[in-house]
């Protein structure tokens, strides 16, 4: 996976600010730090984010500073842990601009799935291990690659078995629905404290689900928090789960 | 109805050319042989999963392709290896199609 995510020419970046979250641990130097430590982090995020936004602008820009981060700090602490973030899953939306015989394409097509009931196609490739929803209307999804470059890859070669099963398809409309970031944070979270500090953009609810569910504005995200130290990231938009990294 | 997927088998098939003679022969109408068509049918799919003790093991390779439409699967398997007890036999391509053996009703 994180070949993938390099050969997208972004890094599994060790956490450039740990360093400074190391040193104010130091300084709290009480049991209730990783709450103390986790609030730091987010709130140290949306401002981040704003300098992130501005910087995306120049995507290059920010695949440099994400570069240069972890040289800047690798050197000091030699015990500071690592954080990734792996990108999991892009979701990306795409139209062939033409009607698609949903019936032809299951009786043709290879490695699909026509369930009537449902009222679209499943079809799958095995480069980018990938996953597309046909609809008769000619909009596809396609899920579960690994970066945004192996999604759009993958769209061309979902159209062109289309075009092969002979269909005018063409390739439009495409656009990345969702990212899917994952990465772990070494040290649990209490959740119940760390949302009644972040009221009205967190809510933490265990009997719907087990996590805390963060939302943040600026770059438009959610993150969902577990006790154990694991969060999702979901946005529209790689760079957001890397921003989020390097909160 | 039943599934008529068995009349492509080797008893299905002689069973067919044998009907076929009968009617050039004039001995039986083709109407009496789609009958014994049906017949035959019913009979084969109820044979299969109660009177046949035989088992028999197979192991793909690879799953070259799939589909699913209609309720039937069907698979493309390269370099497959049947077993049964000591004999093995090896095939490079098989395909596959397989029907829900479980609600039959109102099904081809």
């Amino acid at each position: 996976m994180a070949t993938v995510v390099q050969k997208n020419g972004i890094k599994p970046l060790a956490n450039g600010n740990l360093v400074g979250h190391v040193e104010k641990m130091k300084q709290g130097g009480d049991e209730s730090i990783a709450i103390l430590h986790t609030e730091e982090q987010v709130r140290g995020e949306p401002v981040l984010g704003v300098n992130n936004s501005e910087e995306s602008k120049n995507a290059v820009d920010t695949l440099e500073n994400v570069e240069a981060d972890p040289s800047a700090t690798a050197a000091p602490e030699e015990s500071a842990p690592e954080i990734d973030i792996v990108i999991n899953n892009v979701v990306c939306s795409f139209s062939v601009r033409c009607h698609l015989n949903l019936r032809q394409i299951a009786l043709r097509g290879a490695n699909v799935e026509y369930r009537r009931e449902n009222g679209m196609v499943t079809m799958k490739i095995r480069k980018p291990y990938t996953t597309a929803s046909l609809w008769s209307s000619g909009k596809v999804t396609c899920t579960g690659a690994t970066s945004e470059e192996a999604a759009h890859t993958a769209a061309r070669r979902y159209a062109r078995c289309l075009q092969k099963l002979g269909f005018n398809a063409r390739f439009g409309n495409f656009r990345v629905v969702n990212v899917l970031g994952t990465c772990s944070m070494p040290f649990g979270i209490r959740l119940a404290p760390f949302s009644e500090k972040h009221q009205g953009i967190a809510s933490y609810e265990p009997e719907l689900h087990p996590g805390v569910t963060y939302k943040l504005k600026e770059p438009k995200a959610t993150l969902k928090i577990f006790s154990t130290g694991s969060v999702t990231v979901t946005g529209k938009n790689l760079f957001l789960p890397l921003d989020m990294v390097k909160m | 109805m039943t599934y008529q997927l068995y009349r492509n088998t080797t008893l299905g098939n002689t069973l067919q050319e044998t009907l076929d003679e009968l009617i050039q022969y004039g001995q039986i109408t083709p109407q009496l042989a789609i009958k014994i068509l049906l017949l035959f049918d019913k009979s084969i799919n109820n044979a299969l999963p109660s009177r046949v003790r035989s088992r028999l093991t197979f192991k793909a390779g690879r799953l070259n392709t799939y589909r699913f439409c209609d309720n039937v699967w069907t698979f493309m398997l390269n370099d497959v290896e049947f077993r049964e007890v000591q004999e093995v036999a090896k095939v490079d391509k098989v395909k596959i199609v397989a029907c829900d053996g479980k609600n039959t009703e109102g099904k081809v």
